[in-house]
């Protein structure tokens, strides 16, 4: 008993440690400094931040842009989710894969893809309407407005929402459903009185994960939202660091400090909303769940879907792959003005290879820390009784509720060898960065999946006779699988091409392929950097299509 | 469990992919290959001024170059530089002027900043380093040949490449006729909706360009443009992507990014605004921290001298010696210099923070 007690403890201890050694400490160091004014303690900062009209708007702007996201995205994934997890729609599990293509796209490349797309005067899908629809002059879409950057927020952050839906109903025991359906309910009855109830957990998770990430991304709105006048905080708490002296940065943090805050308002409020709920809906027993059949529903519906993926997955990447084969941007996509150039410039580029084999190797080694040390946080949270036990959680969602250049910054404090840790100017930096940041995102699958796993399958595990940590090897991990390697790619993917902090903190021994493409688009030229996103995208693509072969179909995003 | 290690042992064997294919070549990042070979040839040419301070061997050791330079300057001096100094390791941070000057605040912080050498666009960034003892004095050789705004009483910085805001046009949308002559001209309703625009909290040549344009006609300039519709297109390759599509049919840019995509086959042409482009001589300046300040000032020495200012107008900026022709399709710097209008540095290093606050504040409300 005392061993079994002290191996989880140990364990969980260690995870704990990690996470506030590489995480909280470094927000910290720049938390504390935000209350320093010329060496002495102060509120001016806060003071001079929030007295600050243009922050408040930020402000609002930010609740308005990350609740709509997080409701439209929500929403918008229950019936997909549960169209592809629970029916007889034809191709379903092609669906599945083309819908969260978005979340393999690098947001910042997302959003210019977009603007590609939509901006009002020469966007694709402008042109192609205006064609259609003789007489308008202008638009009429309009990406450089609220209603267009919360679009594209949904775009790349409901997939957070829709796996986290789709794996909760792929692991629910259907036998309520059955149940249900045995005393007469209809299937939409037993949808909104079984599967949504018996969902919620995951529901909330996702919609969480979908607030904090929209709320402190700052690619998507840096791009859209200058051009449509909208100041949202990450863009402001930026503004702020580029001014580069201390004194701003300490106010950087100071707005820095309301992120914060909104998270966790959404934290509290999911975790009081399911405080009175318990939920075991995963026993040991094998699980089938019934597929409902559509009926003449199921072509309609293989339509509105086909559409949705055509809108969400193709209409981009076409937009990107039409730009990296132009010649000169200005005579657009035309016939006579395509050429590979580009292609065959990045792919010959050593630095292609280079980089995106450090950013493979360093997403890679940040995927697999947060996975494990994202498990044991979430164990401790749903699975123990500890004290406390939810601050280590609530403390990730800290880390990723920091916007990455804040996040990126206090790293560069911490880690200089001023404490001890000398990790600035080596690829280690990016590793803890990478994991840092999405470390969140591992925590709240793992949890979502552990609170559905009944404590009765423990318990024969531990009264048969096995220590905690065999029981957590053979019989929790397995339970969860399919959730852990969700939040082993939900980690892996943002990290490989991370951009906001790698531009930080890249050096001239690890450059990573967010810097890269950085570069591209900045430099070079769009078509580069069109070029490098698609092949990203690809190499990505392979990987799960690799994946979901090796596993027979088992393992996917 | 299984599962995991076959994914595990999949992504292993993905990034051993990689690892084949990009070792091909040699993977050292300082020797900065790939297409440098075919631009550096231009740069050969005479000028070893740099040379007469170094004698024997030459400094040796490594440096560490923080820029906002664009890396095509840095492919073709790269090998240059290792050239003129076989026993030299330099390294290079390449980022926005506003993300070195970030990175260099948290590194401050630190107690640890990474740079010898420093030469990112806004000047009055050397002024706030200087008022905070952070600047290495160093008087060039070619200190004299510089004919630009410099540090001449302590030598702390001296400029080193001239960025230029200018006009832009789409030469599809608008003709030479037609197009605007003035930054003045932009406010009127002729140019309605049309304009586009560096984002100044995002570049440190756009911060100058807006608070020249500020102190020129007073903030009434930039609540007039917003009234006319002019747009913050971004950073400065966003602007000139905005530009070239036709998405806008002019833009106030730096004269490098249009003389780059003109050469490049894009429809746009550059105006020299009647009332006065906006100079910005950015400098050069060694960190009073480095480690290796004779190889600081050898690396300085060979950047002020003729070989290292034509690297400078193969990067399509302007040199800062009178003796090097200017990039390829520019008007040469002594037509538009005298009628350029005026910064005072000094007032900008105090405001800049207050610059972008009063620019939000004027783009924030529709």
């Amino acid at each position: 008993m005392r061993l079994r007690l002290d191996a989880k403890s140990v364990a969980i201890a260690l995870a704990v440690a990690v996470l506030l050694v590489f995480g909280i400490f470094p927000i910290c160091l720049l938390v504390i400094n935000s209350f320093i004014v010329d060496g002495h303690v102060s509120l001016d900062n806060f003071r001079e931040v929030y007295l600050n009209r243009a922050n408040l708007t930020a402000v609002w702007n930010t609740v308005k842009a990350a609740g709509l996201t997080m409701i439209i995205g929500t929403v918008m994934s229950f019936p997909l989710a549960w169209l592809v997890g629970r029916t007889d729609l034809p191709f379903k599990k092609l669906f599945r894969m083309l819908i969260i293509i978005p979340y393999m796209i690098p947001p910042f490349v997302g959003a210019i893809a977009w603007t590609y797309l939509a901006n009002p005067r020469i966007g694709y899908l402008n042109q192609w309407i205006r064609a259609l629809v003789p007489g308008i002059e202008q638009g009429p879409l309009n990406i450089y407005t609220m209603g267009g950057l919360v679009w594209v927020l949904v775009l790349f952050y409901f997939p957070f929402s829709f796996l986290s839906i789709s794996r909760a109903l792929e692991k629910m025991d259907p036998s309520l459903e059955e149940a249900a359906r045995i005393s007469g309910a209809n299937p939409l009855r037993a949808l909104w009185d079984i599967t949504l109830p018996l969902t919620a957990p995951a529901i909330a998770a996702g919609a969480l994960l979908v607030f904090v990430a929209a709320s402190s991304c700052f690619g998507i709105p840096s791009i859209i939202g200058t051009q449509g006048r909208l100041q949202v905080v990450t863009t402001r708490i930026v503004s702020y660091v580029y001014v580069g002296t201390p004194d701003a940065m300490h106010e950087a943090t100071a707005l820095a400090v309301v992120l914060l805050l909104l998270s966790t308002v959404v934290l509290w409020f999911s975790n009081w909303y399911l405080s009175k709920r318990e939920y075991f809906t995963l026993g040991g027993k094998s699980t089938h769940p019934v597929v409902v059949e559509l009926g003449r529903w199921k072509w309609p519906l293989v339509v509105v879907f086909s559409i949705v993926c055509f809108i969400f997955a193709i209409l981009p990447v076409l937009a990107l792959v039409m730009t990296s084969l132009v010649k000169t941007m200005g005579k657009g996509f035309a016939f006579n003005n395509l050429s590979l150039d580009p292609w065959r410039a990045v792919l010959a580029d050593d630095d292609t290879w280079r980089t995106l084999r450090t950013s493979v190797l360093a997403a890679l080694l940040a995927a697999t820390g947060g996975t494990l040390v994202g498990l044991l946080v979430a164990y401790l949270k749903v699975k123990t009784r500890m004290r406390f036990r939810t601050i280590p959680d609530f403390l990730t969602t800290f880390c990723n509720a920091t916007p990455g250049i804040v996040l990126a910054l206090g790293m560069i404090l911490a880690f200089s060898g001023k404490y001890g840790l000398n990790l600035y100017g080596t690829f280690w930096i990016l590793v803890v960065a990478y994991f840092v940041r999405h470390l969140a995102y591992a925590v709240r699958q793992a949890a979502a999946a552990l609170e559905q796993v009944h404590p009765s399958l423990e318990e024969a595990a531990l009264s048969s006779g096995a220590t905690w940590l065999r029981l957590f090897k053979d019989v929790t991990i397995p339970l969860i699988a399919p959730s852990v390697i969700g939040s082993w790619f939900l980690v892996f993917m943002p990290s490989f091409y991370e951009l906001t902090m790698s531009v930080m903190l890249y050096s001239s021994k690890a450059t990573p392929v967010g810097y890269h493409l950085y570069h591209l688009s900045s430099f070079a030229s769009p078509q580069s950097a069109a070029v490098l996103s698609v092949l990203i995208l690809i190499l990505v693509l392979i990987g799960n299509l690799l994946m979901y072969w090796l596993s027979r179909g088992k393992v996917s995003l | 469990m299984k599962r995991i290690a076959v994914v595990l042992s999949l992504l292993l064997a993905l990034s051993a992919l990689f690892t084949g294919c990009g070792s091909g070549s040699s993977s050292g990042k300082a020797s900065e290959s790939g297409n440098s070979g075919s631009t550096a040839s231009s740069g050969q040419t005479a000028g070893t001024d740099a040379q007469q301070t170094d004698t024997g061997s030459g400094p040796s050791g490594k440096i560490t170059i923080y820029t906002s330079m664009y890396p095509d300057i840095i492919d073709v001096v790269s090998p240059e530089l290792e050239k003129a100094f076989p026993n030299l390791k330099v390294e290079w941070f390449q980022g926005g002027t506003e993300q070195v000057t970030a990175k260099m605040a948290a590194e401050i912080e630190a107690g640890k900043i990474g740079a010898d050498v420093l030469m990112v666009a806004d000047p009055s960034y050397y002024i706030y380093l200087k008022k905070n003892n952070l600047l290495l004095p160093y008087k060039s050789v070619n200190f004299d040949a510089v004919a630009v705004d410099s540090d001449s009483q302590d030598y702390t910085y001296t400029g080193v490449r001239i960025n230029n805001v200018v006009i832009g046009y789409n030469t599809d949308l608008v003709s030479a006729a037609e197009a605007p002559k003035s930054f003045r001209e932009l406010t009127a309703p002729k140019w309605k909706d049309q304009v586009v625009f560096v984002d100044p909290t995002q570049s440190g040549t756009a911060l100058v360009s807006t608070y020249a344009l500020a102190q020129k006609y007073g903030w009434e300039y930039w609540e007039q443009m917003r009234d006319n519709g002019a747009v913050n297109g971004g950073g400065n390759s966003s602007v000139e992507t905005k530009l070239a599509t036709g998405e806008f049919k002019v833009a106030i840019i730096l004269e490098e990014n249009l003389l780059k995509i003109k050469d490049r086959g894009e429809p746009v042409e550059i105006v020299y605004p009647e009332d006065g482009c906006v100079i910005i001589p950015s400098p050069i300046g060694i960190l009073s921290t480095t480690q290796n300040p004779e190889a600081a000032k050898a690396v300085v020495d060979w950047w002020l001298s003729q070989e290292g200012q034509q690297a400078i107008t193969i990067g399509w900026m302007h040199s800062v010696r009178t003796d090097v022709d200017p990039p390829k399709g520019a008007r040469p710097l002594a037509e538009f210099n005298a009628n350029s209008m005026k910064v005072d540095w000094a007032d900008l290093a105090e405001t800049s923070g207050a610059v972008k606050d009063k620019f939000l504040q004027i783009m924030g409300s529709n």
